[in-house]
């Protein structure tokens, strides 16, 4: 059965990527967050597989909108996506448990590699 | 490869947002070094532009520009690595690859096509120049370095005294010793926090004893390409590689450490202690250490030193302001001195913040991975545990993270693994059945307060005195303390103490000889225990009222004073031995200050008269000193005082004033501590 992803990011093209390269994989994009509070109730609702996040997005950051879903559900797989110069974020998000990240901007490879090796643990 | 068919404009927008802001970097950094070939700091700062522009345009398909920053990016690669010297014709040759860029770019914005403009001429030059014919020359001697230190992996570690005490603690406990070496991909454009998240995946299933280069304190970038951890674990080998299952990290390595190979590592510690700190490094790394923080915080503490004396000198230029101005002559003069003294004071004081600022870091880089390993310890243990931090903004001496982070770790597991009960047990004895520990920091006078509480089974106070051979007369209170011994915890039956015992006395030597700190437990029988570090705050220059006492100077912190007040024979009371001031309608311990520090044989001061107090306030409680002058409020710059001045250990420095004069800095929390424990006869 495929993998339930569910994505999260403000920018419209973003989510094009991703959703580009995960289906061209087998991968079942199962909802899209375009801000942290959607993602949540998205989590809640779907319960995907694995959710990837961007940090910087509206109403709620990624890293808020992380924490709430831990607190849902603490066996949440989740990666983070980020720009360079979001080092010490990276670090705060690794201690709440991520279980990956990707720099932005990456290649199909990076997005492919880090999702496989978080679902296959 | 290019996504075509997606929402290429905005993408494309944001790529030449990105790329101009980019260039201009660029551009400026490539001045820097027209006019400073070596400047280390430009030449990585082209190389990670030309790395970022490289990825971003190959993302787009844009790949004359990507392969343009990408030869620009591997000449840069052989300039830091010292295989390459920045020439004049190859300046020039840098300068045309840039402009090019610049013109692709504003072609690229114009919405023409990149392959209009031909690079291989200006792509020939470069290659010619730099010798980028060979195949990966930039890559090889790397790796090739790092197979060479990666074979005696072991030769990269040092270990301190605490460490040994954990491999020895590891061995009884019948865990394996581990030496697992790892490589961060080259591609990887951020590398620490990548080799962070294997470090972090580690520490829940492994105790992890050593690493280089430090994980708790983001060093240099580029210094965790290679990554070389110390663990031990009774986990299968195979459990500990999955860890490392994470994108971008390669050849994994793990080597069980036998017998001799441990005693090899012992021995070398042994050998590096007795040295002190080695001159000359190995080739290998030797480059790369170089840029390294620990380093540049040598030379911090060398700049420290220059705004220290600069301080000095500040408080001399003030004081002979001062004289100047009770004369008459001379009244341009003494304006321009004024001048001068008032803009010498703004800019050391702004110094002082600044570098301040660069050693201090909050607590949080510390405190922000206990939630997980909190989170998933108790989930291996079957422990339900809420844990609350505070503080977290506190901010501490950036070396004093790096020493206290092992200590405080261990404070934590030992409190989830031995302090906390099970959830049964804590139905049992009626509490909650969700477990609490609690870290908090504050600043509190000139020290750093660090606990860490929880509610759990509390200390086994009957074992600890057996175990220590205590005498009854000895208190619950200090029996406790007993933890903290050398040697209690690596006798045997360690792990069957229950309670917090195990490798305290490691934690302790620590905070004590490394972080001249204390530490102290509280313990109640099935309450609890809390373990509170006091840290000081060594290499800081602290604001200061100095006062003069038997002729002699000394310096009270003027964050542990309250208020300075004038006392007369109206407000002192006396109760058998001792003397009481009424401050505020509430009785504080009197302390003539030269009776204590000279001794009672001193004549006693102006008895009789008005003289001057000054109250201070510590945890403990709060007294008031009497000294004969209050001198003057000063920044001072603390220096660490030797035992052999520091009888009675009333002192917490010395320093020097402007006019050589020396002055020793008071340990208020000390000196109360000493009233209230009654150690001072007939004061």
């Amino acid at each position: 059965m495929a993998f339930r992803v569910l994505l999260a990011d403000d920018l419209y093209f973003m989510r094009m990527v991703q959703k580009e390269v995960l289906e061209s994989k087998g991968f079942q994009i199962v909802g899209e967050a375009s801000t942290g509070t959607e993602a949540v109730t998205m989590y809640q609702e779907l319960r995907p597989d694995i959710v990837v996040l961007d940090i910087t997005m509206p109403e709620m950051n990624g890293l808020e909108a992380m924490k709430r879903i831990f607190a849902l559900d603490p066996e949440a797989k989740i990666l983070i996506c980020s720009a360079i110069g979001q080092q010490s974020l990276i670090v705060d998000a690794i201690n709440a448990g991520i279980k990956d990240f990707i720099v932005k901007p990456f290649k199909p490879e990076r997005l492919l590699s880090a999702i496989n090796k978080a679902l296959k643990e | 490869m290019a996504f075509t068919g997606l929402d290429d404009k905005k993408l494309l927008r944001a790529f030449l947002e990105e790329a101009e802001e980019l260039l201009e970097k660029l551009n400026e950094n490539l001045l820097e070094l027209e006019k400073d070939s070596g400047n280390p700091d430009s030449i990585n700062e082209v190389f990670r532009l030309t790395h970022s522009l490289k990825s971003e345009s190959a993302l787009l398909g844009f790949n004359h520009l990507s392969e343009l920053a990408h030869r620009l990016e591997d000449v840069f690669d052989r300039i830091r690595g010292e295989n390459l010297t920045l020439s004049r014709p190859l300046m020039d040759a840098i300068f045309s690859a840039s402009d090019l860029i610049h013109e692709i770019i504003s072609r690229i914005s114009a919405g023409q096509i990149e392959t209009q403009i031909d690079t291989r001429a200006v792509l020939g030059e470069l290659k010619q120049l730099a010798g980028l014919e060979l195949p990966g020359p930039s890559q090889q001697p790397l790796e090739a370095e790092a197979a060479v230190s990666a074979a005696p992996g072991s030769a990269e570690l040092t270990l301190q005294p605490f460490h040994r005490l954990q491999i020895s603690e590891a061995l009884e406990r019948g865990e394996k010793l581990f030496l697992l070496s790892l490589k961060v991909a080259e591609e990887a454009e951020i590398k620490y926090p990548r080799a962070y998240l294997v470090f972090n995946n580690l520490e829940l299933i492994t105790n992890v004893i050593q690493t280089v280069p430090n994980m708790t304190v983001p060093q240099d970038d580029r210094l965790y390409e290679r990554i070389v951890i110390l663990l031990s674990s009774d986990l299968p080998e195979d459990q500990i590689l999955a860890t490392c299952a994470v994108d971008l990290i390669e050849e994994p390595e793990l080597e069980v450490l036998n017998r001799s190979r441990i005693d090899e590592l012992m021995r070398q510690g042994d050998r590096v202690e007795q040295t002190a700190i080695r001159t000359s490094r190995p080739t290998g790394s030797a480059r790369i250490e170089s840029a390294s923080v620990r380093v540049g915080t040598e030379k911090l503490n060398e700049i420290w030193q220059l705004v220290g004396e600069l301080t000095i000198y500040k408080a001399q230029l003030t004081q002979l302001h001062d004289r100047l101005s009770r004369r008459r002559e001379n009244e341009s003069i003494k304006g321009e001195v004024e001048r001068a003294s008032d803009s010498l004071e703004r800019i050391t004081a702004e110094m002082q913040q600044a570098i301040m600022g660069t050693r201090m870091v909050p607590i949080a880089i510390l405190f922000n991975k206990f939630p997980r390993l909190v989170r998933d310890l108790s989930r291996k243990l079957g422990k339900n545990v809420e844990l609350e931090i505070q503080g977290k903004d506190t901010e501490i001496d950036r070396t004093i993270v790096e020493v206290l982070s092992d200590p405080l770790t261990h404070i934590i597991r030992n409190s989830l693994d031995h302090g906390l009960e099970d959830p049964e047990e804590r139905k049992k004895a009626n509490k909650p059945e969700v477990g609490r520990i609690s870290v908090s920091a504050q600043q509190q006078g000139g020290k750093i307060v660090i606990e860490v509480a929880d509610d759990g089974r509390g200390l086994d106070v009957a074992k600890i005195r057996k175990k220590a051979g205590i005498d009854s007369d000895i208190s619950d209170e200090e029996a406790v303390q007993n933890i903290f011994s050398p040697g209690f915890s690596t006798k045997e039956d360690v792990t069957d103490l229950s309670g917090r015992g195990v490798g305290m006395d490691v934690v302790a030597t620590r905070i004590r000889e490394d972080l001249k700190g204390e530490v102290e437990v509280r313990s109640v029988t099935g309450g609890g225990t809390m373990i509170r570090i006091l840290l000081p705050l060594t290499l800081t220059i602290l604001h200061s009222l100095v006062i003069s006492c038997a002729g002699y100077y000394y310096a009270i912190p003027v964050q542990d004073i309250k208020e300075t007040v004038k006392v007369t024979e109206q407000n002192i009371s006396i109760e058998g031995e001792n003397e009481y001031y009424d401050y505020e309608g509430q009785k504080v311990a009197l302390l003539r200050l030269d009776s204590v520090l000279l001794g009672p044989s001193a004549e006693p001061s102006s008895r009789g008269q008005e003289t001057n107090g000054v109250v201070v306030a510590q945890r403990r409680g709060t007294a008031c000193l009497l000294v004969d002058e209050l001198v003057e409020e000063e920044d001072l710059v603390i220096k660490p005082i030797s035992d052999l001045l520091n009888h009675r250990r009333l002192f917490s420095g010395v320093t020097v004033l402007g006019d050589g004069r020396i002055i020793f800095i008071l340990d208020t929390a000390r000196i109360i501590e000493i009233i209230e424990s009654g150690g001072f006869d007939g004061v």
